[in-house]
């Protein structure tokens, strides 16, 4: 029923944000196009500041239809009319919830390379592309040809997609955490879904701070540090990484669980 | 082994602030009926159908069908009508039987495309290309296109025209079987009454009549759509 829930998701999200996508590549080559063909003997730099306007434009339009259709999609699809027919589906709430975290979250990252690619496109002649390559392979190589040898290397990168991917899902839950507490009042819904973003917000960045720089026995970042400095480094770096992984996993965790709770026994879709 | 009780509601109450929509409900629904769930506006029948389906929680009681509660096995067995327009826009009719057939085993995609045919409708339509009553039949097509155990059909005639609600009447008793129930909430009771065995009469969200249309007829004298006018004169 997830991959099921998924691909009715990615269908529905992707009519939204593809365009945007590919749009931001085209409107990067018509920049790109424009600057190969010298136009300011003939008509001045009004071609170049129109398809400029227009790049800085459609970048905005991609990370803002981006994070628009990531709200629109949880409130629309699950808690306005569409709730109707999803909330009757034989699937639970973790699988809709699942289901719209992971398209939300590979909405995010095409958007990152949809970015990156018209950076790409606009600096083709120049050594920009070389050396966002060169960037990646040494990037490998170092991993590869490092102390901690290949297959260090290769885990050390696992982690860290999986720490990536674990940050990306908090900010989406997080999101859909504060859309579900805003659902539970009874009036003014959307308000109370911002005023609980900003009240978690704050919350979130009280207790990060305090657990990773205050000093003492609280200190997570000191704690860590006291663990690992008597391991090898390879492993120090290893467990530093699964902690890590394991310290954005709880959150992500807990506004997973909180969401489906209010989904699961607080739905009123008046 | 399956009981002829299909659903049962047991004081099942519901409120919104100060406001109760549902009081009390003690209701017993049995397999193969076909039954009105009549009142006036603001009288709980949408919040009845909406607990029955899970997307309202009742503040107090319970509620069973087919012996579960709202959730995976009664979205599979229960075919839901609600009283609004709750299909994505932007999808065709076809992507919509895709769907349908997709999430639910019980929908019979051949039986959706023969209505469809019926009614003149165009698969390759988007529901934004439609109006309000095309969109309302491509939507019941689509709950009486599955084999379910209870369909709640929530105002499902109040869009269409006179001449469409017939072909509406006649989609739904030619499209259930026999043991399966149909629960209807609508305000045009003359337009049902010879379709149903029973009703449940709802005023302020009290269940003040469940009675068949059999002994109404007998006891009282009377049609349903007359004793309905009596009972909420205003």
């Amino acid at each position: 029923m997830l991959s099921k829930l998924t691909k009715y998701e990615w269908k529905a999200c992707a009519r939204a944000c593809l365009p945007v996508y590919g749009a931001a590549l085209i409107v990067a080559l018509i920049n790109r196009v424009l600057s190969g063909l010298q136009l300011e003997h003939t008509m001045g730099d009004v071609p170049m500041m129109i398809a400029a306007m227009m790049y800085f434009g459609v970048m905005v339009a991609v990370f803002v239809v981006t994070a628009v259709i990531l709200v629109q999609r949880f409130y629309k699809s699950l808690l306005g009319d569409e709730g109707y027919l999803m909330f009757t589906l034989p699937a639970t709430v973790g699988q809709h919830i699942w289901a719209k975290s992971i398209i939300a979250l590979v909405m995010c990252v095409l958007s990152g390379v949809a970015a990156v690619l018209s950076v790409v496109i606009l600096a083709a002649q120049s050594s920009l592309p070389q050396d966002i390559w060169n960037l990646f392979t040494d990037f490998f190589r170092v991993f590869r040809e490092s102390q901690f040898g290949a297959v260090n290397g290769m885990f050390y990168m696992i982690e860290a997609f999986a720490l990536c991917a674990l940050c990306g899902l908090f900010g989406i839950l997080f999101i859909y955490l504060c859309i579900a507490l805003g659902h539970m009042a009874k009036k003014h819904r959307v308000a109370m879904a911002v005023i609980w973003y900003f009240i978690l917000s704050t919350v979130v960045q009280i207790v990060a701070s305090f657990l990773l720089f205050s000093n003492g026995a609280t200190s997570l970042y000191q704690m860590m540090f006291s663990w690992v400095e008597h391991m090898p480094v390879a492993a120090g770096v290893h467990v530093g990484m699964l902690v890590l992984c394991i310290g954005a996993a709880i959150p992500t965790a807990a506004c997973f669980l909180g969401t489906r709770y209010i989904l699961q026994n607080k739905l009123n879709l008046e | 082994m399956q009981t002829n009780e299909l659903v049962v509601c047991q004081g099942l109450s519901k409120s919104f602030g100060s406001l109760k929509a549902l009081d009390n409900l003690n209701l017993t629904l049995e397999r193969g009926r076909f039954i009105g769930l009549l009142g006036p506006n603001g009288s709980g029948k949408s919040t009845t159908i909406k607990l029955l389906n899970g997307l309202l929680q009742p503040t107090a009681g319970s509620l069973t069908i087919d012996g579960a509660q709202p959730g995976v096995h009664t979205h599979e067995i229960v075919s839901y009508l609600p009283d609004r327009p709750y299909l994505n826009d932007w999808m065709r009719v076809c992507d919509l039987l895709s769907f349908f057939s997709d999430f639910y085993k019980n929908f019979d995609q051949v039986k959706a495309n023969d209505m469809l045919k019926a009614l003149q409708i165009n698969p390759m339509d988007r529901l934004k290309t439609m109006s309000k009553g095309t969109k309302e039949k491509v939507q019941l097509i689509l709950v009486m296109s599955r084999k379910a155990q209870l369909y709640l059909l929530d105002e499902p005639i109040a869009g269409v025209d006179p001449a469409a609600r017939d072909y509406i009447l006649n989609t739904i008793l030619s499209n259930y079987s026999e043991d399966a129930t149909v629960l209807l909430s609508t305000h045009l009771i003359a337009d049902i009454e010879r379709v149903l065995d029973e009703v449940l009469f709802l005023k302020n969200g009290v269940l003040t009549l469940h009675e068949s249309v059999d002994t109404i007829r007998e006891q009282h004298g009377k049609s349903v759509d007359m004793l309905f006018r009596e009972v909420f004169a205003c």
